[in-house]
Protein backbone atom coordinates (compact mmCIF):
# COMPACT_ATOMS: atom_id res chain seq x y z
CA UNK A 1 0.00 0.00 0.00
CA UNK A 2 0.99 3.48 -0.41
CA UNK A 3 1.26 5.32 2.74
CA UNK A 4 1.77 9.00 3.94
CA UNK A 5 1.58 10.48 7.43
CA UNK A 6 0.28 13.49 8.20
CA UNK A 7 0.65 14.80 12.17
CA UNK A 8 -1.61 18.26 12.86
CA UNK A 9 -1.99 20.05 16.23
CA UNK A 10 -4.90 20.20 18.41
CA UNK A 11 -6.09 23.28 17.12
CA UNK A 12 -9.70 23.40 15.43
CA UNK A 13 -8.43 26.34 13.18
CA UNK A 14 -5.59 23.05 11.73
CA UNK A 15 -8.21 20.57 10.70
CA UNK A 16 -9.01 22.27 7.63
CA UNK A 17 -5.17 21.38 6.46
CA UNK A 18 -6.06 17.17 7.45
CA UNK A 19 -9.35 17.61 5.27
CA UNK A 20 -7.62 19.36 1.95
CA UNK A 21 -4.95 16.70 2.43
CA UNK A 22 -7.68 13.76 2.76
CA UNK A 23 -10.06 14.86 -0.19
CA UNK A 24 -6.95 15.97 -2.97
CA UNK A 25 -5.37 11.61 -1.75
CA UNK A 26 -9.03 10.05 -1.89
CA UNK A 27 -9.46 11.61 -5.55
CA UNK A 28 -5.55 10.82 -6.26
CA UNK A 29 -6.73 7.09 -4.89
CA UNK A 30 -9.63 6.80 -7.27
CA UNK A 31 -12.44 8.31 -5.57
CA UNK A 32 -14.87 10.38 -7.49
CA UNK A 33 -15.02 13.95 -6.17
CA UNK A 34 -18.34 12.82 -4.70
CA UNK A 35 -16.53 10.13 -2.50
CA UNK A 36 -14.10 11.90 -1.88
CA UNK A 37 -16.23 14.80 0.06
CA UNK A 38 -17.12 12.12 2.42
CA UNK A 39 -13.81 10.68 3.29
CA UNK A 40 -13.12 14.17 3.91
CA UNK A 41 -16.35 14.99 6.08
CA UNK A 42 -15.42 11.70 8.22
CA UNK A 43 -11.59 12.45 8.67
CA UNK A 44 -12.74 16.15 9.77
CA UNK A 45 -15.38 14.64 12.14
CA UNK A 46 -13.25 12.45 13.19
CA UNK A 47 -10.23 14.69 14.21
CA UNK A 48 -12.68 17.61 15.60
CA UNK A 49 -13.67 14.60 17.75
CA UNK A 50 -10.12 14.02 19.14
CA UNK A 51 -9.43 17.54 19.84
CA UNK A 52 -12.97 18.27 21.69
CA UNK A 53 -13.45 15.08 23.27
CA UNK A 54 -10.32 13.30 23.88
CA UNK A 55 -7.95 16.56 24.34
CA UNK A 56 -10.61 18.43 25.88
CA UNK A 57 -9.68 21.52 23.98
CA UNK A 58 -6.11 21.07 24.84
CA UNK A 59 -4.60 23.22 21.62
CA UNK A 60 -0.98 21.59 22.24
CA UNK A 61 -1.19 17.97 21.23
CA UNK A 62 -0.77 15.99 18.59
CA UNK A 63 -2.80 14.00 16.11
CA UNK A 64 -1.22 11.54 13.74
CA UNK A 65 -3.52 10.70 10.89
CA UNK A 66 -1.89 7.92 8.38
CA UNK A 67 -3.43 7.77 4.87
CA UNK A 68 -2.82 4.35 3.35
CA UNK A 69 -4.60 2.87 0.00
CA UNK A 70 -4.61 0.18 -2.88
CA UNK A 71 -6.44 -0.31 -5.62
CA UNK A 72 -9.08 -1.54 -3.19
CA UNK A 73 -8.93 0.86 -0.39
CA UNK A 74 -8.63 3.93 1.34
CA UNK A 75 -7.79 3.93 5.20
CA UNK A 76 -7.28 6.42 7.29
CA UNK A 77 -5.94 5.33 10.98
CA UNK A 78 -6.33 8.24 13.87
CA UNK A 79 -3.94 8.27 16.98
CA UNK A 80 -3.66 10.39 19.40
CA UNK A 81 -2.73 10.49 23.35
CA UNK A 82 -6.36 11.78 24.41
CA UNK A 83 -8.91 10.44 26.89
CA UNK A 84 -9.98 7.06 26.44
CA UNK A 85 -12.77 6.90 23.90
CA UNK A 86 -16.01 5.92 26.16
CA UNK A 87 -17.62 2.36 25.74
CA UNK A 88 -20.91 4.48 24.36
CA UNK A 89 -19.36 6.04 22.10
CA UNK A 90 -17.15 3.18 20.89
CA UNK A 91 -20.32 0.90 20.49
CA UNK A 92 -22.67 4.35 18.70
CA UNK A 93 -19.25 4.44 16.13
CA UNK A 94 -18.35 0.89 15.39
CA UNK A 95 -21.72 -0.70 15.55
CA UNK A 96 -23.80 1.66 14.87
CA UNK A 97 -26.25 1.31 17.93
CA UNK A 98 -28.24 4.54 19.05
CA UNK A 99 -27.39 6.25 15.54
CA UNK A 100 -30.56 6.51 14.09
CA UNK A 101 -31.65 10.06 12.41
CA UNK A 102 -35.12 10.86 14.02
CA UNK A 103 -38.31 10.60 11.97
CA UNK A 104 -39.44 13.27 13.48
CA UNK A 105 -38.32 16.83 11.79
CA UNK A 106 -40.03 19.10 13.44
CA UNK A 107 -37.74 22.06 14.01
CA UNK A 108 -37.87 22.19 17.70
CA UNK A 109 -36.88 18.84 18.51
CA UNK A 110 -33.93 18.46 15.68
CA UNK A 111 -30.77 18.51 17.88
CA UNK A 112 -28.28 20.84 16.64
CA UNK A 113 -25.00 18.47 18.07
CA UNK A 114 -24.50 15.10 17.75
CA UNK A 115 -24.07 14.28 14.27
CA UNK A 116 -20.67 13.71 14.09
CA UNK A 117 -20.40 9.72 14.91
CA UNK A 118 -23.56 9.07 12.87
CA UNK A 119 -21.56 10.76 9.58
CA UNK A 120 -18.43 8.56 10.13
CA UNK A 121 -20.97 5.63 10.79
CA UNK A 122 -22.48 5.95 7.55
CA UNK A 123 -19.68 7.13 5.03
CA UNK A 124 -17.50 4.66 6.08
CA UNK A 125 -17.30 0.75 5.06
CA UNK A 126 -15.12 -0.31 7.86
CA UNK A 127 -14.83 1.47 11.59
CA UNK A 128 -12.27 -0.30 14.08
CA UNK A 129 -11.51 1.25 17.28
CA UNK A 130 -8.47 -0.06 20.50
CA UNK A 131 -6.74 1.72 23.29
CA UNK A 132 -3.32 0.87 21.98
CA UNK A 133 -0.97 1.26 25.18
CA UNK A 134 -1.64 4.99 25.66
CA UNK A 135 -2.92 6.35 22.15
CA UNK A 136 -6.30 6.11 20.57
CA UNK A 137 -6.15 4.41 17.24
CA UNK A 138 -9.33 5.03 15.51
CA UNK A 139 -9.42 3.00 11.21
CA UNK A 140 -11.83 4.30 8.70
CA UNK A 141 -12.36 2.11 5.71
CA UNK A 142 -13.29 2.87 2.77
CA UNK A 143 -13.63 0.87 -0.46
CA UNK A 144 -13.19 2.64 -3.59
CA UNK A 145 -14.70 0.91 -5.97
CA UNK A 146 -17.72 -0.76 -4.84
CA UNK A 147 -20.23 1.79 -3.94
CA UNK B 1 -16.98 34.89 9.65
CA UNK B 2 -17.38 37.35 6.33
CA UNK B 3 -20.72 37.92 5.29
CA UNK B 4 -21.98 39.99 2.34
CA UNK B 5 -25.39 41.75 2.19
CA UNK B 6 -27.90 42.40 -0.16
CA UNK B 7 -31.16 43.09 -0.47
CA UNK B 8 -33.75 41.48 -2.99
CA UNK B 9 -37.81 42.26 -2.70
CA UNK B 10 -38.63 42.16 0.97
CA UNK B 11 -35.48 39.43 1.83
CA UNK B 12 -32.09 40.63 3.34
CA UNK B 13 -29.70 37.90 1.44
CA UNK B 14 -26.62 36.92 3.20
CA UNK B 15 -23.77 35.28 1.37
CA UNK B 16 -21.11 33.40 2.99
CA UNK B 17 -17.72 34.85 2.00
CA UNK B 18 -16.13 31.96 3.36
CA UNK B 19 -15.57 28.23 1.69
CA UNK B 20 -15.94 25.85 4.79
CA UNK B 21 -18.08 26.12 7.68
CA UNK B 22 -16.79 23.77 9.87
CA UNK B 23 -15.78 23.68 14.08
CA UNK B 24 -13.76 26.52 14.60
CA UNK B 25 -15.96 29.01 12.81
CA UNK B 26 -19.03 27.98 13.39
CA UNK B 27 -19.92 29.87 16.65
CA UNK B 28 -18.84 32.84 15.07
CA UNK B 29 -21.54 31.60 11.59
CA UNK B 30 -23.74 31.09 13.88
CA UNK B 31 -23.53 34.51 16.15
CA UNK B 32 -23.77 36.48 12.69
CA UNK B 33 -27.08 35.04 11.46
CA UNK B 34 -28.95 35.94 14.78
CA UNK B 35 -27.64 39.20 14.69
CA UNK B 36 -29.44 39.46 11.66
CA UNK B 37 -32.14 38.05 13.29
CA UNK B 38 -32.08 40.36 16.47
CA UNK B 39 -31.58 43.16 13.76
CA UNK B 40 -35.53 42.77 13.26
CA UNK B 41 -34.55 40.97 9.86
CA UNK B 42 -37.77 38.50 9.43
CA UNK B 43 -37.18 37.17 5.79
CA UNK B 44 -33.22 35.66 5.15
CA UNK B 45 -31.70 34.18 2.06
CA UNK B 46 -28.57 32.54 2.88
CA UNK B 47 -26.44 32.16 -0.18
CA UNK B 48 -24.13 29.28 0.14
CA UNK B 49 -22.48 29.50 -3.20
CA UNK B 50 -19.06 29.90 -1.90
CA UNK B 51 -19.19 26.97 0.30
CA UNK B 52 -17.65 24.68 -0.73
CA UNK B 53 -17.46 22.19 2.73
CA UNK B 54 -19.34 22.40 6.15
CA UNK B 55 -19.37 20.18 8.72
CA UNK B 56 -21.74 18.59 11.56
CA UNK B 57 -20.97 21.68 13.95
CA UNK B 58 -21.43 24.25 10.86
CA UNK B 59 -24.58 22.47 10.09
CA UNK B 60 -25.28 22.79 13.92
CA UNK B 61 -25.08 26.50 13.84
CA UNK B 62 -27.05 26.37 10.51
CA UNK B 63 -29.77 24.42 12.36
CA UNK B 64 -29.69 26.81 15.35
CA UNK B 65 -29.80 29.49 13.08
CA UNK B 66 -33.19 28.48 11.40
CA UNK B 67 -34.44 28.23 14.94
CA UNK B 68 -34.18 31.57 15.82
CA UNK B 69 -35.35 32.91 12.51
CA UNK B 70 -38.14 30.85 12.62
CA UNK B 71 -39.68 32.30 15.71
CA UNK B 72 -40.51 35.25 13.55
CA UNK B 73 -39.53 34.68 9.72
CA UNK B 74 -37.84 32.21 7.63
CA UNK B 75 -34.49 31.23 6.41
CA UNK B 76 -33.88 30.08 3.50
CA UNK B 77 -30.68 28.53 1.65
CA UNK B 78 -29.49 29.07 -2.10
CA UNK B 79 -26.83 28.17 -4.59
CA UNK B 80 -25.35 25.21 -2.57
CA UNK B 81 -22.78 23.17 -3.69
CA UNK B 82 -23.07 19.17 -3.98
CA UNK B 83 -21.16 18.88 -1.10
CA UNK B 84 -23.13 20.81 1.27
CA UNK B 85 -26.36 19.48 -0.51
CA UNK B 86 -24.95 16.00 0.28
CA UNK B 87 -24.33 16.90 4.01
CA UNK B 88 -28.17 17.54 4.37
CA UNK B 89 -28.62 14.98 2.23
CA UNK B 90 -27.14 12.25 5.12
CA UNK B 91 -28.67 14.02 7.65
CA UNK B 92 -32.03 14.29 6.34
CA UNK B 93 -31.41 18.35 7.26
CA UNK B 94 -32.58 18.56 3.03
CA UNK B 95 -36.53 18.11 4.21
CA UNK B 96 -36.28 20.55 6.90
CA UNK B 97 -34.60 23.92 4.78
CA UNK B 98 -35.90 25.11 2.03
CA UNK B 99 -33.32 25.24 -0.97
CA UNK B 100 -33.12 27.27 -3.91
CA UNK B 101 -30.74 27.61 -6.62
CA UNK B 102 -30.38 31.02 -6.79
CA UNK B 103 -31.09 34.61 -4.42
CA UNK B 104 -33.56 35.57 -6.81
CA UNK B 105 -35.81 32.40 -6.11
CA UNK B 106 -35.13 32.18 -3.03
CA UNK B 107 -36.23 36.01 -2.54
CA UNK B 108 -39.42 35.00 -4.73
CA UNK B 109 -40.53 32.07 -2.48
CA UNK B 110 -40.29 34.55 0.77
CA UNK B 111 -42.40 37.49 -1.05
Amino acid sequence: MRRINLEVESKLSHVSLVAVAIRAISIHAGLDPGNASQTELSVVEAVTNVITHAYLGQPDQRILVTVSYDSELLRFDLYDSGKLMPAETIDRLVRGRGIVESENLELASIPESGRGLGIIHRTMDEIFYERDGDRNHLQLTRRIHQR
Amino acid sequence: MRFEESRIKNALVVKVLESRIVADVAPQFKEGLVTYVRDGNKNIVLDLSDVTFIDSSGLGALIGSLKAVRKDGELVLCGARDAVVNMLKLTRMDKVFQIFSTPEEAASALS
